[in-house]
């Protein structure tokens, strides 16, 4: 999922691939506010996972978001 | 005013020198366009080879609408060929007026399918910033640290031309040193067009698109929708100079008016190009007489090209040389004006005429000397850029040789 995650990121909102790491916080991807709403967006209609912009904003890091992705992917196929 | 950086992205070419070449042609640029495919009209004239990834920021440009990304490329190379360096200016010292008649269109057709499929929690977040008509202005402000003015001019087709007559005032008046001036317009949505064509003013040759466009021709049948953007640097001429800038050409006056007669008719005589075009030559402080060529509106519609050149024979009569470009890029709407004034500015400095394109038989209500065919050499020192626009707006630019 990390690396669906991270595909994500680079092709839809230009993120730097090298950027990209379990570790990096929005702060450090320069994702403000608009980008959160898009990027749930994304998820939903691109990984299939329903999450909301407020749940992204609340996690710290990339790796938080993938295991939070994760969960609903696995809740919805259960 | 100087002139000292120029900008251009058309269907006409991605950069000035192309532009110029392909207008010098006399070459159309529309063509059968497969977004259009099932309405009333098949063909526009496109951009086929605007590269985005030419803009510097990846993350920023993904946040344009196309009429911003366009205007963005025309500025950045306006700035260039200006020789100025951004990172080492005084941002609150400069404007940015960019003329535009309806914003992010391409945005909001995307979006409002969306919200139609979908429902409200998938559109896009990014609606307003790509949607909104002034968003050009600020994105222009936000890529080369602008914090002097910035705005729009919305007066449909003359957007282009009053943006850069609003830019000459702010100059004029001290409060700013430098202006980025022009227009950008990208409505070639198939909502867009369906309007134009229900206005019955967009030419239906649907099995000939290169023959479409045909300024003051007899046979014209209406306008051919195009997208642009052109960007100018302009300058007060003594703060050029001390920067032994070069200098493109000077834009001596401007003129704006309006008909109060009809939404979308020009007044049947003209009355308001003409006050608008004299306006701009009392502005210069110069004699019709002095001016010896025009660039001019010409859509190609009838109603158009008959009043605009009712008004150039009562002003100038037949010995001024008349030719509208538009017979190849089409007509750029917000774009026109500024597009028109940077062919304006490079007929004066090249002392070579573009041929209105597909004029073969010219209208007999027409009585001007309109270049066709081929290009044609003149030197001239003193020309004029016409524009009008839905809502009855028109204005006037004199521009002079160095």
């Amino acid at each position: 999922m990390f690396d669906q995650v991270k595909n994500l990121l680079v092709s839809d909102f230009k993120v730097p691939p090298n950027q990209v790491t379990t570790a990096a916080t929005l702060v450090d991807l320069e994702l403000d506010s608009l980008d959160v709403v898009e990027l749930a967006e994304a998820v939903d209609s691109k990984l299939g996972a329903k999450i909301s912009d407020d749940e992204i904003f609340e996690l710290g890091t990339v790796g938080e978001i993938v295991r939070l992705i994760e969960s609903r992917v696995k809740q919805a196929d259960d | 005013m100087a002139v000292t950086g120029m900008g251009i992205v058309s269907p006409a070419g991605s950069n000035v020198e192309r532009n110029w070449n392909r207008v010098c042609s006399g070459t159309p640029t529309a063509m059968a366009d497969p977004a259009l495919i099932g309405g009333p009209v098949t063909f526009s004239c496109r951009i086929s080879d605007f590269d985005v990834d030419c803009l510097p920021n990846p993350r920023q440009t993904r946040r344009l609408d196309r009429f911003a990304q366009l205007a963005l490329v025309a500025a950045n190379d306006a700035l260039a060929d200006a020789g100025i360096d951004t990172n080492d200016w005084n941002g609150s010292r400069v404007a940015v007026v960019i003329g535009n008649g309806a914003g992010g269109q391409t945005s909001l057709d995307d979006q409002y399918r969306i919200l139609e499929e979908k429902d409200h929690s998938h559109v896009s977040s990014l609606l307003l910033p790509m949607f909104l008509p002034n968003m050009v202005a600020g994105q222009i402000s936000l890529s080369f640290g602008i914090t002097g003015p910035a705005m729009i001019v919305g007066t449909a087709c003359a957007s282009g031309a009053d943006a850069i007559g609003i830019a000459r005032e702010l100059l004029n008046s001290g409060r700013c040193d430098i202006a980025l001036a022009g227009g950008t317009e990208v409505m070639l949505t198939p909502m867009m067009v369906a309007g134009f064509a229900r206005m019955k003013v967009l030419s239906t040759r649907n099995s000939c698109p290169t023959s479409a466009s045909r300024p003051f021709d007899r046979k014209r049948d209406g306008l051919v929708l195009s997208e642009g953007a052109g960007i100018l640097v302009l300058e007060r001429w003594k703060d050029a100079d001390a920067r032994r800038a070069r200098i493109h050409g000077i834009l001596r006056g401007y003129g704006a008016s309006s008909d109060a007669h009809h939404v979308t008719t020009p007044e049947p005589r003209g009355l308001g190009l003409e006050r608008a075009i004299k306006s701009a030559l009392e502005d210069a402080e110069i004699g019709s007489s002095a001016v010896k060529h025009v660039n001019a509106h010409g859509t190609s519609t009838r109603l158009n090209d008959v009043i605009e050149a009712q008004v150039l024979s009562r002003v100038f009569g037949q010995h001024t040389s008349v030719t509208s470009t538009k017979g190849v890029t089409g007509h750029t709407f917000g774009a026109a004006g500024a597009i028109e004034a940077i062919f304006t500015i490079l007929t004066l400095q090249r002392g070579l005429i573009p041929p209105t394109a597909n004029l073969t038989e010219l209208d007999p209500d027409v009585d001007l000397d309109v270049v066709a065919g081929v290009p044609r050499v003149q030197e001239i020192d003193t020309a004029v850029s016409n524009s009008m626009g839905f809502g009855g707006h028109n204005s006037a630019l004199v521009f002079t040789r160095m």
